[in-house]
């Protein structure tokens, strides 16, 4: 939402665990209109977010810090688009052991490494501006603290 | 945080090439994710260009190692180096990989092999001297050569000596240097 200084602001609102994505789409349009009706911002987005809590929380299986990311840089299907996923503690064993990028860049034949980009691509994922994952560019280590 | 702009001339400039140190990438790289947030950028459209930007560049960071790059210059040489003068090259071991024998700043036009396309216009150039004027080559040694076949027919006719078997044979002979 923003005011007519272009200043940001926000409302934040849950619903209950069980609900489909019809059901959550539908509640925010209604309450998009509510709340829009109550307030002198302009509303310029939306987000409905679903959230998968583990319970019982699982240990980590390895020892890879939450900043040693691997980066997928994928492009996507209009010219010159791209999405950037990355993934914290990154396995060290994906990476590649041989050749200039030994250690950096993550072997993208691996099975675990295909089966997700299979996903990203084949699935419906898309950049943040909407535009449908493609291709995978390149994979690399990253250090994103 | 100071909002920024995408640069209007992104479009109209071209790109430097920077060498990082491969141990480096993953802080470079990484450093480069505020780029990656709306936080970062004044509008959405400078956000839209400048995420895409950004994306491309650190596509870019590990898609071509420099020493790859010289590599590749190298493979090119070598290919040349093969084609035209026959050098025959030895992959010693793949990784790292070593090449036998080693680039050299200078070539001389020695043939390596006669296959190679100056070998092969060495072969030509011998073949034209030997069948033309007779000169002795190494890979070539018939005798006479067409002009003075032809020379020796013209001064038979003209001296009223032309033996039409003896024409016929030179002719036969021309013919044969021409196949």
């Amino acid at each position: 939402m923003l005011d007519s200084s272009d200043s940001a602001a926000g409302v934040n609102a849950w619903i209950r665990t069980g609900s489909t994505v019809a059901d959550g789409e539908s509640a925010l349009i209604t309450f998009t209109s509510a709340i829009g009706a109550l307030s002198d911002c302009a509303i310029v987005a939306r987000h409905l977010v679903y959230r998968g809590v583990e319970d019982p929380r699982p240990a980590a299986p390895g020892l890879a810090p939450a900043a040693g990311a691997g980066v997928f840089i994928f492009s996507c299907a209009d010219v010159d688009t791209y999405a950037i996923v990355f993934i914290p503690s990154f396995r060290s064993d994906l990476l590649l052991t041989s050749g200039p990028g030994a250690g950096i860049l993550i072997d993208q034949e691996s099975s675990d490494v295909l089966a997700f980009t299979d996903i990203m691509i084949s699935d419906i994922f898309c950049n943040p501006f909407g535009v449908q994952v493609t291709a995978l560019e390149s994979a690399y280590y990253q250090w994103r603290p | 945080m100071i909002k920024i702009s995408f640069p209007t001339d992104y479009n109209e400039r071209s790109c430097y090439l920077v060498a990082i140190n491969a141990s480096l990438m993953p802080y470079v790289a990484g450093a480069l994710r505020w780029f990656e947030k709306r936080g970062s950028w004044l509008t959405d459209s400078d956000y839209e260009q400048g995420y895409a930007a950004f994306a491309a560049l650190e596509a870019c960071l590990m898609k071509c190692c420099l020493d790859d790059l010289i590599e590749s210059n190298d493979r090119l040489y070598r290919m040349l180096d093969t084609a035209i003068y026959g050098t025959a090259y030895t992959v010693v071991t793949s990784d790292p990989l070593l090449v036998e024998p080693l680039v050299q700043p200078v070539h001389t036009l020695d043939i390596a092999d006669p296959l190679s396309i100056i070998g092969r216009m060495d072969d030509m150039s011998q073949l034209l001297q030997n069948a033309l004027n007779g000169t002795e080559t190494p890979n070539y040694s018939d005798t006479p050569g067409i002009r003075e076949l032809l020379a020796n027919i013209i001064a038979a006719i003209e001296a009223g000596e032309s033996n039409d078997e003896d024409m016929l044979a030179q002719l036969v002979q021309i013919a044969g240097l021409l196949a």
